[in-house]
């Protein structure tokens, strides 16, 4: 393990993306095809899944950049270019991960999930999938000049326009009202999330015992709202100020937390023994015991967010 | 002073979307169950 570095790390989970959005797409397209509701939902799952597995892809290609850029027989304007590359493709990682939660969550409730949705997810993800194309060919090239397809693009300059790291991170260090106001909304975001996951997860628990689960399902959009608001906001503060969080060991725990309260948010909006708790009925010891590990992930965020300037080096 | 002023004006208006997205998802419900 002593042999894990942050790029090694990188180039081990840069395929999820990549190959996981092919197969999220792969999946939609044949349960399109074939009339088929549960692959059409699994094919959801998958795509929310790699959304989620994206961001760790992402802060380690920005920690692995920085750690590579002085080596010899490294095209530094290729990192730049791959990182501009990187951000636009998760941005639409993200988009298509948030529409397949909706269409999950609205499937709930009727038998198939809704045209509408499932067309904008199609949509989405077919660019998404170009994107991650886009980024990962460049992110070959950073040093394989062997498979170089566009060697202007290595020799060029950094990426210019105003969806590129570097002109995110003059605008909120330029602007004296946007890092505390994207603080605020971080901290309202967080509110929104834990206040609903709470309540749902406290029926599990045996709280509110009068409500079906169902009726708190209703909150859980809610939830992914203020999970969004905080995915943005956080990026922008990572993106202004990378080097304070990647090079932090609270936040890496963070992350890991994250990506379990994740994952815990698609258990609660999908798995079917939740969802058939009556008014009145108890939750299986299991599902109890999940609804803990949920709150915990939640607790675990917020304890690793706050111990970023204490047990890490940020601010 | 046009610190705060701006700071609190942002934060309103993103509340105010978070908001109206919040209700119009919660809406797609009813209208799905036929409400």
């Amino acid at each position: 393990m002593d042999s894990l570095t942050i790029p090694h790390l990188h180039l081990l989970l840069n395929h999820v993306p990549t190959v996981g959005s092919v197969a999220g797409l792969g999946l939609m397209l044949l349960a399109l095809i074939r009339r088929n509701d549960h692959l059409l939902r699994a094919s959801l799952e998958v795509l929310f899944v790699v959304a989620l597995a994206t961001l760790p892809v992402y802060l380690t290609g920005v920690a692995a950049g920085t750690a590579i850029e002085e080596m010899d027989g490294v095209a530094v304007n290729a990192i730049r270019t791959h990182e501009t590359a990187a951000l636009v493709a998760f941005i639409w990682m993200q988009l298509t991960g948030l529409a397949a939660w909706l269409a999950l969550w609205q499937s709930r409730r009727i038998p198939r999930p809704p045209r509408a949705n499932v067309g904008a997810v199609l949509l989405l993800s077919v660019l998404t999938v170009a994107l991650m194309g886009r980024a990962a060919t460049i992110g070959g090239e950073i040093r394989h000049p062997e498979i170089l397809t566009s060697p202007a693009a290595a020799a060029a300059g950094a990426p210019a326009g105003w969806l590129t790291s570097g002109a995110i991170a003059d605008f909120v260090t330029q602007y004296p009202w946007v890092w505390p106001a994207a603080e605020a909304l971080h901290f309202l975001g967080l509110c929104l999330v834990l206040g609903v996951l709470l309540a749902v997860n406290l029926r599990i628990l045996g709280a509110m015992k009068a409500l079906p689960f169902s009726a708190l399902h209703r909150f859980l959009p809610w939830g992914m709202l203020g999970f969004s608001l905080n995915l943005a906001t956080g990026m922008l503060f990572f993106i202004s100020a990378a080097t304070q969080y990647t090079e932090n060991i609270a936040f890496l725990w963070k992350v890991i937390f994250l990506a379990l309260a994740g994952a815990h948010f698609l258990y609660l909006t999908v798995f079917t023994n939740t969802w058939s708790l009556k008014a009145d009925a108890d939750a299986a010891p299991l599902d109890k015991l999940v609804a803990v590990a949920g709150i915990s992930s939640w607790v675990g965020v917020i304890y690793w967010g706050r111990m970023l300037p204490f047990i890490g080096n940020a601010f | 002073m046009s610190l705060i002023l701006a700071v609190t004006l942002v934060v309103i208006v993103a509340v105010a979307l978070l908001g109206a997205a919040g209700r119009w998802v919660d809406a797609s419900a009813d209208r799905h169950e036929g409400n």
